[in-house]
This record gives structure tokens, C-alpha cells and sequence, in this order.
């Protein structure tokens, strides 16, 4: 199964809250892939989901490491409006529809492509966070094949 | 001069927080105030939901991406679950 995705997309996604980590949240959002995985032997995929969200980050507010604004001109270069990617919000998604609602016409799931020096900015604050932050893991969501 | 506040919690969340309070030797109240602290400062605090075998998933290999660049991606994806004991 290849996926219909790549890491650097945008796309519509129904990101899990950290309270509710087995259920696909209550709306779609637009979230950053920042990889792709599958599982050797079950062969089902994983996304790998950073937060976006549209409210944006006041400028004399501190930023914590993780938080990456984006501005008027460069979103509109991605087809969104200026919003913010919060890295510290990672969600291993299942891909299914249930996740991913407009899976089946996967055109219309992808807002759009990130540059590569974007994707860049976004791998290096992940790595800037592996290295430094305090890891709050929660399970979920399970996967269809693994028995609990 | 500390104020009192009543707060309403699920019952799981509390127990598992007074176990963690407890295996930090401090109180609830000590371990609540602290997570809002670093909260209100802004702390780089990952959330990370995922399924328990995360890491036996392996990287989808991408058009164009070179050893180097998978190298990478896979340090990364390891690097970022390495502080949760999968």
C-alpha cells in the first residue's frame, strides 16, 4: 500500500485530542505530515500528524520551542491562511478514513506542499525538542490487526 | 496568602496523580501548581499520542530520498520516542 500522502503535506485530518487518544477528533483540521511509517508485518500506516492551528500567536508573547507562526505571505504560498504549526502536539494517526475523511479522494485531503527549507524549519524544531523537552507519551490510536 | 480552590477532576485522573505526586515525594497540590507553572511559562512540553508499538513501524521509503535523508528521518522519529520507554 503506498500512501497517498508525503511528509511536507498539508492535509485534512481529523487529529485526536490528547484526552480522547483512540477517536479521531470531533472536526477536521489541516495538519503538517511530518513522516510516514508502516508496520512490517500488519503493512497498515501511521502518520505522523503535528497541530496546526489559525489562531495566531501574539508577537510579544514568548514562544515556547515548538511553536512555528506563519505568516500572511508565506501562508498564502502554502494555499492557507497565516497560521501556526505547534510541533509539540504529535499524533501517530492510523491512515483510514476515520482519521481521514477525504481519504478516498486524496487530491481533495491535500491543502498543499511545504518548501523544502519549510520542512527543514520543521524538522529542526522537532529536533530541538527530542533533545530538550519533557516527553508526555499517551497510547492510542490502536491499530486495525494488533490484539490489546 | 495562598488561595484555596475547588476543583472538580475524574476520579482516574486524580489517582494517577497522586500516584505520580507520590512517586515524586510531593504533595497533590505541589505536583498540580508545578505542571501549571510550566504551563503558563510556556514550557517545550511534547504531547505524543501514538500506539504502544510505534517502533516496530518503519519509515515509507520516498520518492527521491536519499540513504542520508531516511537516516535522518529515522533518528529523528527515534529520537522524539526515545522518553518513552518504547
Amino acid at each position: 500500500m503506498s500512501p497517498p500522502f508525503q511528509p511536507g503535506q498539508f492535509v485534512w485530518c481529523r487529529f485526536p485530542f490528547f484526552e480522547a487518544p483512540l477517536s479521531p477528533g470531533e472536526k477536521e483540521r489541516i495538519v503538517y505530515v511530518a513522516d510516514i511509517r508502516q508496520h512490517p508485518a500488519r503493512r497498515v500506516l501511521t502518520v505522523m500528524s503535528l497541530y496546526t492551528t489559525t489562531r495566531t500567536w501574539d508577537a510579544d508573547a514568548a514562544r515556547p520551542l515548538g511553536i512555528i507562526p506563519v505568516d500572511a505571505a508565506a501562508a498564502a504560498r502554502m494555499n492557507q491562511k497565516p497560521f501556526v504549526i505547534d510541533a509539540r502536539r504529535i499524533a501517530f494517526v492510523p491512515l483510514d478514513e476515520a482519521f481521514f475523511p477525504r481519504l478516498r479522494t486524496p487530491d481533495a485531503a491535500i491543502v498543499s506542499t511545504a518548501p523544502p527549507a519549510f520542512r527543514r524549519q520543521v524538522e529542526n524544531a522537532l529536533a530541538r525538542l527530542a533533545g530538550r523537552a519533557d516527553l508526555v507519551q499517551q497510547l492510542g490510536p490502536d491499530m486495525p490487526g494488533r490484539r490489546r | 496568602m495562598r488561595e484555596t480552590v475547588t476543583l472538580r477532576l475524574a476520579p482516574e485522573v486524580i489517582k494517577a496523580a497522586k500516584r505520580r505526586a507520590q512517586a515524586d515525594n510531593r504533595t497533590l497540590t505541589n505536583y498540580i501548581e508545578t505542571l501549571m507553572i510550566r504551563d503558563l511559562q510556556g514550557a517545550a512540553t511534547l504531547e505524543v499520542i501514538a500506539p504502544p508499538d510505534i517502533r516496530e513501524f518503519e519509515a515509507v521509503p520516498l520518492p527521491g530520498e536519499t540513504k542520508a535523508e531516511r537516516k535522518r528521518r529515522d533518528a529523528l522519529f527515534h529520537a522524539l520516542l526515545d522518553k518513552t520507554g518504547h
